[in-house]
């Protein structure tokens, strides 16, 4: 067999053939190389490299004793990558049973064209394991945060919630967003061909920064007693609805806000927008008797008369400025004291009027009304206190009864509170500081003096008359077991669309602090069309007793008065037992442990 | 020629050393990632006790747990509490009871609970 002989021609032709396939190859690179460089760059960083998004955690609210009123939790969003879902109406069957949603609503999110689409967000971890066992391809999960609220109603309306994306929507939610939100940061990673980050290439990383955690000056146990005793009272009185304001006379701190009534923070969107408001800054409400105690600090302030000024009060009728203006009863010649103490309306106003409308509405102001408390809240109002340029003729008959002024709960706490801190106005507190993670403190509210309302002076004698009304006067029901309490009723007609004052319709109230000759607690209890019953001292006024007996017995105030039935059991006890009493004398108030 | 021969093993041997080198980075990488997300989930798992925590601990839970087993309980007040002066046969009394011993006729019939002990 002899070899075949390639002649040099055909050797040439191969060559240059394989040499022009180079040429050509060359080209290509080269063309790619210079010419595409950029884009198929840019194509295989699309495919390697991510930027990740990092959420940061949602700043943590705190009650004033450090218990977490509204935290964090991570749960799983279930999306689907649409394209690689197989058998889509099968899946939809399943989504929707394990997830109770709308198989209709899973079967057009599975049938869109496109990457990324949510089929759930924020779902329950059983409901993702059921999920997860389903092990369907193209279905997903991806964790966010969820704002979750371990007190569930307690403290609702001061609270607030927040949206799905952690936005607050309402409260201290809302008004502190910024504070609370943090700021996402953000890692450009490199990815292996699983889609996988390779740690050890990671390019470039800006750490998100978590939310601040603020501290509310609020006491979970405080807001859960007025909380309840506030629905027991609106239950038991068929009223519409009701608010019970807290405060420390002496740093201003809103101890408790509780509003009835309630929904649950967890299920927020499920509730009435009208539950939601905050009535303690929102309802403006006539305030009626109440108020009375604000002509009385005028008239002590501006040294008009003394306490024991006599006034005729003719029984109950009195006809002045074209109306006539009625008393519950009908009294004869009353003291001022005693005008104030059974809360004469004929009394107050002949006081009023001497006092004059200049000096009743300087009063007014300087007790915070008509203008807003500053407590740092979205939604609060100013109220309404009319100049006495404004007034008509019966302004000076109506204003000292608490009529033709509109006011808050939160006002009315405030203003109370000055008369029990010496005639010092403070400024509602609702924070007390606000930290980072690490307990750095990133701003601090410090109580607040606002003005000197009255002088300390006036102040004291307006305490020992409101003591008065309490043990002689019309809110004998406010009185605490124990202490000497101080406080004033009003009951005021509620004011009908047409403009006119409603018979059927009232505002019962009552306003007091105690202990009386130390105030630590101010109450302000407002409860909205009670029925049939509606005076401030039968509604109200037992709502404030049974708030503060609890408040002081869960701070372990040490009692000033040995209640008489007290004292007979014991001494009988001792007499059975032949045994002496170590102590049964109790010292003056004290806060034993707490506050 | 022998020179070329060692620098080339030379650099095969650091361009291996390097490459493992950066496998080992990637695998300890892939650890990481790993023990991250462990700790994630250990975190989220942290969160989600703490809520539970604070839930069952809330004053409004406790009440109503109360309520519906019927227990209707209320703290003692300061001034619900006396404190009393026993007096010194009473005294003599709770302190026996307490330590469990009779009148000084029993120690002698039955004996004392140190002797007790000892025999044991």
């Amino acid at each position: 067999m002899t070899e075949p002989k390639l002649s040099r021609t055909r050797l040439f032709v191969i060559f240059f053939f394989f040499l022009a396939v180079l040429f050509c190859l060359f080209i290509r690179l080269g063309f790619i190389q210079i010419f595409k460089a950029s884009s198929y760059f840019s194509m295989a960083q699309n495919q390697s490299r991510a930027v990740i998004e990092m959420q940061p955690a949602r700043g943590r609210i705190f009650d004033s004793r450090g218990r977490e009123m509204a935290l964090d939790v991570r749960l799983d969003s279930l999306y689907a990558v649409s394209k690689e879902v197989k058998n889509k109406a099968q899946v939809a069957d399943r989504l929707a049973l394990i997830l109770g949603m709308d198989r209709a609503v899973i079967f057009e999110r599975l049938s869109r064209d496109k990457l990324f689409v949510w089929i759930a967000r924020k779902i329950s971890p059983s409901k993702a394991d059921a999920v997860r066992k389903l092990k369907v391809e193209g279905l997903s999960f991806v964790k966010e945060s969820q704002r979750v609220y371990p007190k569930g109603e307690t403290a609702c309306h001061l609270l607030g919630f927040t949206d799905i994306d952690n936005n607050g929507l309402e409260g201290v939610e809302l008004f502190y967003n910024s504070f609370l939100k943090g700021v996402p940061g953000w890692r450009l990673a490199q990815k292996d061909a699983k889609q996988r980050e390779l740690i050890s290439k990671q390019l470039e990383m800006v750490p998100p920064a978590d939310g601040y955690n603020i501290h509310l000056t609020i006491d979970e146990v405080i807001q859960s007693i007025a909380e309840r005793t506030l629905a027991e009272t609106c239950k038991k009185r068929n009223a519409l609805g009701g608010s019970i304001v807290v405060m420390d006379p002496k740093s201003g701190d809103i101890l408790a806000m509780a509003m009835v009534p309630l929904y649950d923070l967890n299920n927020a969107k499920r509730s009435n927008i009208e539950h939601r408001r905050n009535r303690a800054i929102t309802d403006l409400f006539e305030p009626g008797s109440v108020f009375k105690v604000f002509a009385l600090a005028g008239i002590l302030q501006e040294k008009i008369f003394g306490l024991e000024e006599k006034f005729d009060c003719e029984r109950g009728n009195w006809a002045v400025a074209g109306k006539v203006l009625h008393d519950h009863h009908g009294y004869g010649i009353l003291s001022f004291r005693e005008v104030i103490e059974k809360s004469s309306n004929i009394g107050t106003v002949k006081g009023a009027m001497r006092l004059g409308a200049d000096r009743l509405y300087k009063v007014i102001k300087d007790f915070g009304f008509g203008a807003k408390s500053g407590i740092g809240l979205a939604g609060e109002i100013n109220g309404l206190v009319p100049h006495p340029k404004n007034w008509s003729r019966s302004s000076i008959i109506n204003i000292p009864i608490g009529h033709g002024v509109a006011v808050t709960p939160i006002q009315l706490v405030s203003a109370f509170g000055a008369i029990a801190n010496n005639g010092l106005l403070m400024k509602p507190r609702i924070l007390t500081h606000i930290d980072d993670a690490q307990g750095k403190i990133v701003q601090s509210y410090d109580p607040e003096p606002v003005r000197q309302a009255i002088s300390k002076e006036a102040a004291i004698q307006v305490r020992t008359v409101l003591e008065g009304v309490v043990s002689r006067g019309t809110g004998k029901k406010a009185a605490v077991p124990g202490f000497r309490a101080a406080g004033k009723t009003g009951t005021a007609q509620k004011i009908l669309p047409d403009g006119t004052y409603s018979h059927d319709h009232f505002w019962a109230s009552f306003v007091g602090f105690v202990p009386y000759d130390e105030p630590k607690l101010v109450i302000a209890v407002s409860i909205d069309e009670p029925r049939p019953v509606y005076y401030g001292g039968e509604v109200a006024a037992p709502a404030f007793s049974k708030v503060a007996s609890e408040i002081l017995g869960y701070w372990q105030v040490s009692q000033t008065l040995v209640p008489d039935a007290v004292v007979k059991a014991g001494a009988k006890t001792l007499k059975a037992r032949k045994v002496t009493p170590v102590s049964v004398e109790r010292p003056v108030a004290r806060v034993v442990t707490g506050q | 020629m022998r020179r070329f021969l060692a620098t080339l093993t030379l650099v095969v041997f650091a361009a291996l050393f390097y490459v493992s080198q950066e496998v080992d980075a990637v695998k300890i990488g892939y650890t990481i990632r790993k023990q991250e997300e462990t700790r994630t989930l250990l975190l989220d798992r942290a969160r989600a006790l703490k809520y539970n925590i604070a839930r069952l601990k809330a004053p409004n839970t406790l009440e109503k747990r109360l309520v519906a087993q019927k227990i209707n309980l209320q703290a003692p007040r300061s001034w619900q509490t006396l404190v009393i002066s026993p007096t010194s046969a009473e005294k003599q009394a709770v302190t026996r009871s307490l330590l469990g011993q009779g009148p000084m006729f029993t120690k002698f019939l039955v004996g004392t609970a140190q002797a007790e002990a000892k025999e044991s």
